[in-house]
């Protein structure tokens, strides 16, 4: 696979610094939240951007879930990251990352968007010819912002009328409303999946001792889970899932989630700027030095610096030799 | 913006640049849409057609990339071509672009780099304007009477959203005071974010003690990736060890799913209105509460702007850097590639395409946009790309990491007249090493099929001059030119012949690309005002890639 462009990071970055930020990057210090999970590649070039492009000092590598638990001011939170490609479950216990109980599964605000649109093509009751046109991916999106919501009752919404552009009205039945977020509670696609099912497999890798502890301090972050109704209909669906007793679920427990002081899309960016308003970059962030001497950011991926051996060695062995060549 | 604009297409020649700059500082919401139709009706001049197609002439930086003329620098110290991915951005100055006013930095950072006076439609991001109407209202004196009353609300021109609409009382006075939404939750983020620093800061504390090894206090560190270098052997230090962790004073409640509250009854039995529930952007314009309805929409303080100033990363020294304030557009330094280096265009498109193995000739006009006069040879495309000796090079040790002091010795001042072609390389290797350590390599990718047959000659460049600009009657001056080198020729430009062969090898499919090096005189100034000599003459070269698939129309 070839390296990201690093046009791809810098074109938004610059944007970033000099129209949101209002900053010269150079004399700033940077926190970076990122999921623990994303591309090597992908962070390797962004550090080739942020340390040789802006020369930037001191950057923090954060993982986003470990951003989102220091929010609730707790050290316990089972995370559940809801995406626009995927959901991630992460638990945190006492400040320590469960990774092995993570689970990650495609069911993220594009599996709704798929849905979505099926179901508005099939629930269409003015359907004009052209409704697979009219409903392009923005369009989709805007419904699913606007209109969508978790349904917790047996009732149906009412019928509405959803502007496409300024000459076309289409009017759908009410199902569709709550139809599509459906997808992520039920469990019958190809894998088997449902989003209170990841939580449950979550717990059920996790130490016994644990389990009671995260059931009750659920997190729920990430933009796709700001659809009303969300986080009622996936304690709900916890709670029945264990009275039903599947032999790999625990023992019926309290399923609790945090009240968070922002709204979901914003928990890890606060969690990043909590952070970054400590001496914590100083104390954890990898400094340019470091960068231009081994050329890596140390990942937990990376047996070069999570392995025995290079914690008996006690410093990291640089596995690819620095390249300014961005 | 304005700023911006003028950067990217202010070009010497072109007199009617200036409504671009000047339409767009206008507060219209249209104005960029306007200046283009300005732009379109000066095309037909077609001496403006090459604004439009900027990549049929590029201009090889430095680093490698492949930029036209308006967007590239020269540094007049390194006497080289900087793209903008190789100077690095700084912000000059805070303003508001609606109300023009210069914000110092520190107060930016306090006013969270917004303005203090102006304020954006939530609903569509334009500027809101105030608007008057009369009420009659009981007067002061006499509280039988009735007496008219001026109040004021703020309004979006575009798009009909008023603070009416917001609930916000009309104020009695033009400039507010407009209600200023609080974060509800600013204590509770207070307070977390204190206990955060407490425990950094003993985190500090015990690292500073030698033997002490776990940092236990934040929980990055604890799993996060990055404790899993250990700096020391672990060594227990009871007294820290001992001490417990603080407790928050704050921790997040917790509800389970039958304290939340069920779904409002509206979303099944209201009938759903698109107009009432806000857009993805509307709840991102307003990141604090996000509001669902469009009823919670406020008006929000305009976000500020930033003048930035340019600084070349080799010499570190200005390239750009615009006058202070806002309302001016001009720039105190402004090292545009386009005042330094000769100005090549496509002047006549090729009559038939081009095909391998065939022959053509093609028309190039040249500029001088320099006060000297300059001798321009044609060599073929001659670039180097900046590479490391070795692909794969040995750690880079501290001391070659770049400090100041290193950027400072050698620099490229010491390019002489008369330099023997040695001292020449010599110079230009150590300011390509320089360049390899400091500049991002980007080395773009491109194909060069077309070969020039170069003449041996030499065109020879008037300076230039800004008043033959508008004298059609000047007298052109007599350079004794061949005719069939430099068929015509007008104050500092003049129109070259060339013969272009394109490579046999190469595939019909691939647009015919020129490469060309184009070696000049360029007189330094800079030298003269440093060492206090006279202006020194050297000889530059720069490297175009010419496209001749496209028409210059």
């Amino acid at each position: 696979m070839p390296k990201p462009w690093i046009g791809f990071a810098i074109d938004p970055a610059d944007k970033i610094m000099l129209l949101h930020l209002l900053v010269t990057p150079k004399d700033r210090k940077v926190v970076v939240v990122e999921s623990v999970f994303c591309q090597t590649d992908w962070r390797e070039t962004f550090a080739r951007v942020l340390y040789f492009h802006y020369e930037i000092l001191n950057v923090l590598w954060l993982p986003s879930h470990l951003a989102a638990v220091s929010v609730t001011g707790w050290d316990t939170g089972l995370v559940v990251d809801m995406g626009y490609e995927d959901a991630t479950v992460i638990p945190v216990y006492k400040g320590v990352t469960i990774l092995n109980a993570s689970s990650s599964h495609a069911l993220g605000a594009k599996t709704i968007d798929k849905a979505l649109k099926s179901s508005l093509q099939k629930n269409c009751t003015n359907a004009p010819e052209n409704v697979e046109e009219l409903l392009t991916e923005e369009k989709i999106e805007d419904i699913r912002v606007r209109a969508c919501f978790v349904s917790n009752k047996p009732e149906r919404a009412k019928a509405f009328r959803f502007e496409i552009n300024g000459d076309h009205f289409l009017e759908f039945d009410g199902v569709a409303r709550e139809a599509a977020a459906e997808v992520l509670f039920q469990n019958d696609d190809l894998d088997g999946e449902s989003i209170p099912r990841m939580v449950l497999e979550s717990l059920a890798k996790c130490p016994l001792d644990t389990r009671k502890p995260l059931a009750r301090s659920i997190l729920v972050i990430g933009g796709t889970s700001m659809i009303p109704g969300f986080t009622k209909r996936l304690l709900k669906d916890l709670t029945e899932l264990t009275a039903e007793k599947n032999e790999d679920v625990m023992e019926p427990t309290e399923y609790r989630a945090f009240n968070l002081p922002t709204k979901e899309n914003c928990v890890a960016w606060l969690g990043g700027s909590i952070y970054g308003a400590t001496e914590a970059t100083n104390i954890r962030g990898f400094t340019k030095e470091y960068f231009l001497k081994t050329g890596v950011v140390p990942d937990w991926s990376n047996l070069a610096h999570n392995s025995f051996k290079g914690f008996l060695s006690g410093t990291s062995t640089p596995t690819a030799s620095p390249s300014k060549s961005l | 913006m304005t700023g911006v604009a003028c950067r990217f297409y202010n070009i010497p020649d072109s007199g009617s640049i200036i409504h671009l700059a000047n339409l767009t500082s206008a507060r219209n919401p249209f104005g960029i849409s306007l200046c283009l139709v300005f732009l379109k009706v000066d095309c037909d001049r077609r001496t403006m057609a090459h604004l439009f197609q900027l990549d049929t002439v590029r201009y090889v930086c430095c680093c490698g990339s492949l930029k036209p003329i308006c967007f590239v620098y020269f540094c007049r110290h390194c006497l080289r071509l900087r793209c903008p991915y190789c100077v690095s951005h700084e912000v000059d100055s805070h303003y508001c672009g609606n109300c023009s006013e210069n914000m110092p930095s520190a107060e930016a950072k306090q006013k969270k780099n917004r303005c203090n006076s102006c304020y954006e439609c939530p609903s569509c991001k334009q500027t809101l304007s105030v608007r008057a109407t009369t009420v009659q209202a009981p007067a002061e004196d006499d509280p039988d009477k009735l007496a008219p009353k001026k109040l004021y609300y703020l309004t979006c021109g575009f798009c009909r959203w008023t603070s009416r609409d917001a609930g916000i009382e009309d104020s009695t006075s033009s400039s507010g005071p407009w209600p200023e939404p609080e974060n509800p939750q600013a204590q509770y983020i207070c307070e977390i974010t204190d206990y955060f620093r407490t425990l950094a800061t003993r985190e500090k504390n015990a690292k500073e003690k030698k033997y002490v090894h776990k940092n236990k206090f934040l929980a990055a560190g604890r799993h996060g990736l990055a404790h899993l270098l250990p700096k020391r052997f672990p060594a227990a230090n009871p007294e820290e060890i001992g001490k417990a962790i603080p407790l928050p004073n704050f921790v997040a409640s917790t509800s389970s799913a039958e304290e939340l509250d069920d779904l409002p009854s509206e979303f099944y039995e209201t009938e759903f209105v698109s107009a009432k529930v806000t857009s993805l952007s509307q709840r991102f314009g307003q990141v604090e509460t996000e509001p669902s309805e469009s009823a919670a929409l406020m008006p929000t303080h305009k976000q500020l702007l930033v003048k930035r100033s340019l600084r070349c990363r080799v010499c570190e020294r200005n390239i750009h850097k615009p006058e202070y304030s806002p309302v001016s557009i001009k720039f105190k330094i402004q090292l545009n590639a386009y005042y330094h280096v000769p100005q090549v265009r496509l002047m006549a498109p090729l009559p038939t395409p081009i095909k391998p193995g065939n022959q053509a000739r093609i028309i190039l006009r040249l500029a001088n946009p320099t006060q000297f006069p300059t001798s321009i040879k044609f060599l073929p495309f001659a670039w180097v790309p900046l590479k490391k000796i070795d692909e794969h090079p040995p750690v880079i040790t501290e001391s070659m990491s770049l400090s100041p002091e290193d950027t400072k010795v050698n620099l490229p001042g010491t390019h002489t007249s008369e330099s023997s072609t040695d001292v020449k390389d010599a110079t230009a290797s150590s300011q390509m090493m320089k360049e390899i350590h400091v500049l991002p390599i980007r080395n773009e990718s491109f194909k060069i099929n077309c070969r020039l047959d170069p003449p041996d000659e030499e065109v020879v460049l008037p300076p230039r001059d800004e008043t033959s600009e508008f004298d059609d009657f000047a007298d052109t001056p007599d350079f004794n030119d061949d005719i069939s080198l430099v068929p015509w020729r007008k104050a500092n430009k003049a129109a070259v012949f060339l013969d272009v062969i394109m490579d046999k090898e190469a595939s019909e499919d691939d647009p015919p690309v020129l490469g060309l090096t184009i070696e000049y005189d360029y007189v330094n100034t800079i030298l003269a005002l440093e060492n206090k000599q006279g202006p020194q003459k050297v000889r530059l070269q720069t490297h175009l890639l010419i496209s001749l698939d496209r028409s210059p129309q």
